[in-house]
């Protein structure tokens, strides 16, 4: 007989193990040991890998709004994905964010000792509000948590037209388009 | 020279193969076992046998028996192979992931139980 515990460390870890079959459990900060899949692995004679999955059972819900406190008025519509810490590499779906500003997030992880730290991007929001630019940093530390997230209105931009050789007289009708970079 | 072979192969070993040579290389038998009670017969020319039994199961190294036979023209020989597993340990990776957002968790523990 043969146990083996195997540190994993940012998803991934190894170990030198007998073969033979092997019943599997998970210790995890923030998630159900419950929901451990598969829970069963063989060791081979060579070198071998195996993958699992492990999932929580906590809700957040992020509200975007002109604000980024309780109470601001809330974008209609947008989209927020969640990341890793630099919000280049996105995990799972984007979550829509409806006509009251929340997106809401199922099956996080969370922990009351030791919050668990989770990253989104905002990728869209409504025709009238700015997108947060930066990562959304959140410590899940309850089983359900609302966080809130500014989203500035746009500002109106005011803009003159005059003639370059005679000083300060408009010109009539134009039309100047802008294109984002 | 004729020998009746009764062998015996422990059955955790099985399927395997029972290969007979002299000690100058030539062959005498070449056959597979399936079961663990055998009975094999064969005539050699040779009075000195090598008699290798090599499971399919690499976790079981093959064992021989070398037979210095007299100068009678029939024998009966009795032989027990019995083995045992040797202890193969290997590198195994792991990976652990959230189930719903596919990214790695980034501490955790996996128990493994035999």
């Amino acid at each position: 007989m043969a146990n083996y515990n195997v540190q994993i460390t940012n998803g991934q870890g190894s170990e030198s193990m007998k073969s033979g079959n092997y019943s599997v459990a998970v210790s995890a900060t923030g998630y159900e040991a419950t929901t451990l899949s598969p829970t069963t692995y063989t060791a081979g004679v060579s070198a071998g890998s195996g993958s699992f999955t492990v999932s929580a059972n906590g809700v957040l819900t992020l509200i975007f709004n002109e604000t980024g406190a309780e109470g601001g008025t809330p974008i209609t519509s947008g989209s927020v994905v969640m990341t890793d810490s630099t919000g280049a590499t996105e995990y799972g779906s984007a979550i829509t964010i409806d006509a009251s500003g929340q997106a809401v997030f199922n099956n996080v992880p969370y922990d009351a000792n030791s919050p668990y730290v989770l990253y989104f991007v905002q990728k869209e929001t409504d025709a009238g509000h700015n997108p947060y630019s930066g990562v959304i940093t959140v410590n899940m530390a309850s089983a359900s948590q609302t966080e809130y997230v500014l989203n500035s209105p746009i500002a109106a931009q005011t803009f003159t037209l005059t003639d370059a050789n005679y000083a300060g007289l408009p010109v009539a009708s134009a039309t100047l388009s802008f294109t984002g970079e | 020279m004729k020998v009746r072979l009764d062998l015996t192969v422990s059955n955790n070993a099985l399927p395997a193969l029972i290969i007979i040579r002299g000690f100058s290389g030539r062959l005498v038998l070449y056959k597979r076992l399936n079961g663990g009670k055998n009975s094999l017969c064969f005539s050699a020319r040779e009075r000195n046998l090598i008699i290798t039994v090599r499971p399919f199961n690499a976790c079981y190294p093959e064992k021989s028996y070398f037979i210095k036979f007299g100068c009678k023209i029939c024998y009966r020989l009795r032989l027990d192979f019995i083995f045992t597993p040797k202890v193969v340990v290997s590198e195994q990776r792991f990976c652990l992931y959230d189930e719903f957002y596919r990214f790695p968790i980034s501490s955790a523990v996996l128990e493994f139980e035999n």
